[in-house]
């Protein structure tokens, strides 16, 4: 149905007035004519924007990747074939071309897939061993990075802006250190 | 580049190369690692591979156990000089191509170098005279533990050190000794001998590595698995392979000398004729001549040229090699000429018991 106030946009509020004096009644209302007619939904609308910019764009960041200051492989993600790796951008197509993987991450990512080739060239696909391992500052990071924007993922399907917002921030703070690490600059 | 490298290489052929060393000629054992945090580098773009190889030169000159090791940066080497690096075993084949950001450290002692975004960000690798495997193997986890101090490495639970490529993943390690088995070959029991090399998780490949022909009759045994077992477990079956394979080969000569002896010393003491007066001679003709002079070494026929002097020979008569010693002596109009005259040069002044394989 049209929006009862302006009779252009489709409606997708109702508000129910209720004024002194007189019998409450009901507008159909589209949302830019909801939020003249009411504060509320104002604010709401507002908030909405940004999250759906906010949305956006990390929707985009976790597409490109963080390769892409040095130099990533894929740009986006979506159209192509669902086997990519979030962290790289690389296509298992590519691998499987040059038998090259992206970044230390696409074995995470392409765990499933791989371990067939795994089998085929070593009859195993774990590694038995004791080595002692020390993780470098920038491998913690690494973990962390993920950690945290699997998290955001969640907290984005839930609807917890507020901790999508603190999540981001953390996300651009690790991502800003594992810079200064890789240049040297730290 | 310094010069003073190129006279200081191939300093792994010294040394005695033990009770086997008439048949392993050399060990080799190297590690492939990468950094956490940085794409792998054949995907990666200039940019990035330029800040590994930062990252790791800053490491490496924090690392005091490293502190000696000498950088240099492949693109600013000529393809001779690459060749000459390739050739006495310090870069790799992949590495002698050269390209930008890619740099070897070497030790000051040439045997054991860091080469740094090849295939992989790090492959240490060491080498040694005959069957000194272990002893290879020792001194690459102090570098591998030295390096991973200062720049901690791209590793996971399940997969171990990860790797640009999937077949080197896990251990990342790679074993390899190279041999040589002329008299497997002349009773043509090489291919029995080698067989079954696969089940092991082995693989056999020529003097030259990948895809090269078995010239001189030298062939590297080097494990494919890298995951699923330990470093211990790979050597051992290494050792064990590679054990059965000197013990046939010592049955083989025997044999060869007990019931063909005039055929094997006609050809050993042709090859010593045509290397004493050849005036040109092609590498792979001058693999195959002193691979017969080493088999007769055996036999003390060449009483001054030892196992060690010969693997010292095969090794400058490569082209590289070679060039050098021509530019040097700017004396030989091509590269065949230099080659025989270097080796009647050498092989002559050997000689010192050569009337005994008469009698």
């Amino acid at each position: 149905m049209r929006c009862e106030q302006c009779g252009k946009a489709d409606a997708v509020v109702r508000i129910t007035r209720i004024e002194s004096g007189a019998a409450p009644y009901q507008l159909c209302l589209c949302q830019s004519c909801a939020a003249k007619a009411s504060p509320h939904q104002k604010k709401l609308l507002e908030k909405q924007s940004t999250y759906d910019v906010l949305l956006q764009k990390l929707m985009k960041h976790q597409a490109v990747g963080e390769f892409e200051a040095g130099g990533s492989v894929a740009e986006v993600a979506e159209e192509e074939s669902p086997l990519t790796c979030p962290s790289c951008g690389l296509n298992f197509g590519d691998y499987q071309r040059t038998l090259m993987l992206g970044c230390p991450d696409c074995y995470e990512s392409f765990s499933d897939v791989l371990e067939k080739d795994l089998t085929r060239f070593h009859r195993a696909t774990r590694h038995t061993g004791s080595e002692e391992h020390k993780p470098s500052e920038l491998a913690n990071l690494q973990d962390r990075l993920r950690d945290a924007r699997s998290e955001l993922k969640s907290a984005l399907e839930i609807e917890d802006y507020e901790r999508a917002a603190f999540l981001r921030d953390e996300i651009s703070n690790i991502e800003s250190r594992m810079e200064e690490l890789r240049t040297g600059e730290a | 580049m310094d010069a003073k490298l190129f006279d200081r290489t191939d300093s792994w052929l010294k040394g005695g190369a033990g009770d086997t060393g008439h048949i392993a000629v050399s060990s080799r054992a190297r590690l492939a690692r990468n950094l956490g945090g940085f794409p792998f580098a054949p995907h990666a773009k200039p940019p990035a591979l330029e800040n590994v190889e930062k990252y790791i030169a800053e490491g490496i000159g924090r690392c005091e156990r490293l502190g000696a090791f000498e950088r240099l940066e492949l693109a600013k080497l000529s393809g001779d000089e690459r060749a000459y690096l390739r050739e006495s075993r310090l870069i790799s084949r992949e590495m002698e191509q050269g390209g930008e950001h890619r740099v070897a450290w070497v030790s000051p002692e040439e045997s054991t170098s860091i080469l740094v975004n090849e295939e992989d960000h790090l492959r240490l690798q060491v080498v040694r005279t005959g069957l000194g495997i272990r002893d290879a193997l020792e001194a690459l986890k102090e570098i591998d533990a030295a390096l991973a101090d200062v720049v901690g490495y791209a590793w996971s639970e399940r997969y171990g050190y990860l790797t640009a490529c999937p077949t080197n993943v896990g251990t990342g390690f790679r074993a390899s000794v190279m041999l040589h088995l002329p008299g497997l070959r002349q009773l043509k029991e090489i291919e029995s001998g080698l067989q079954g090399i696969g089940h092991h998780g082995l693989t056999v490949r020529g003097f030259y590595g990948e895809n090269s022909e078995f010239t001189g009759d030298f062939y590297q045994i080097s494990n494919e698995i890298t995951l699923g077992r330990t470093v211990d477990e790979i050597m051992d079956t290494l050792m064990l392979v590679v054990n059965r394979l000197v013990e046939k080969e010592s049955e083989a000569r025997l044999e060869l000398f007990r019931h063909h002896e005039s055929s094997v010393a006609d050809a050993i003491w042709r090859s010593y004729g045509t290397l004493s007066f050849a005036r040109r001679i092609g590498s792979s003709e001058a693999m195959r001549l002193l691979s017969m002079i080493r088999l007769g070494i055996d036999k003390g026929w060449f009483g001054d040229l030892s196992h060690a002097a010969l693997n010292r020979l095969v090794l400058e008569v490569q082209p590289a090699h070679l060039e050098r010693r021509r530019g040097r002596e700017g004396k030989f109009d091509s590269r065949d000429e230099a080659r025989a005259a270097f080796l009647r040069e050498r092989v002559q002044a050997a000689n010192g018991h050569h009337k005994d394989a008469a009698s």
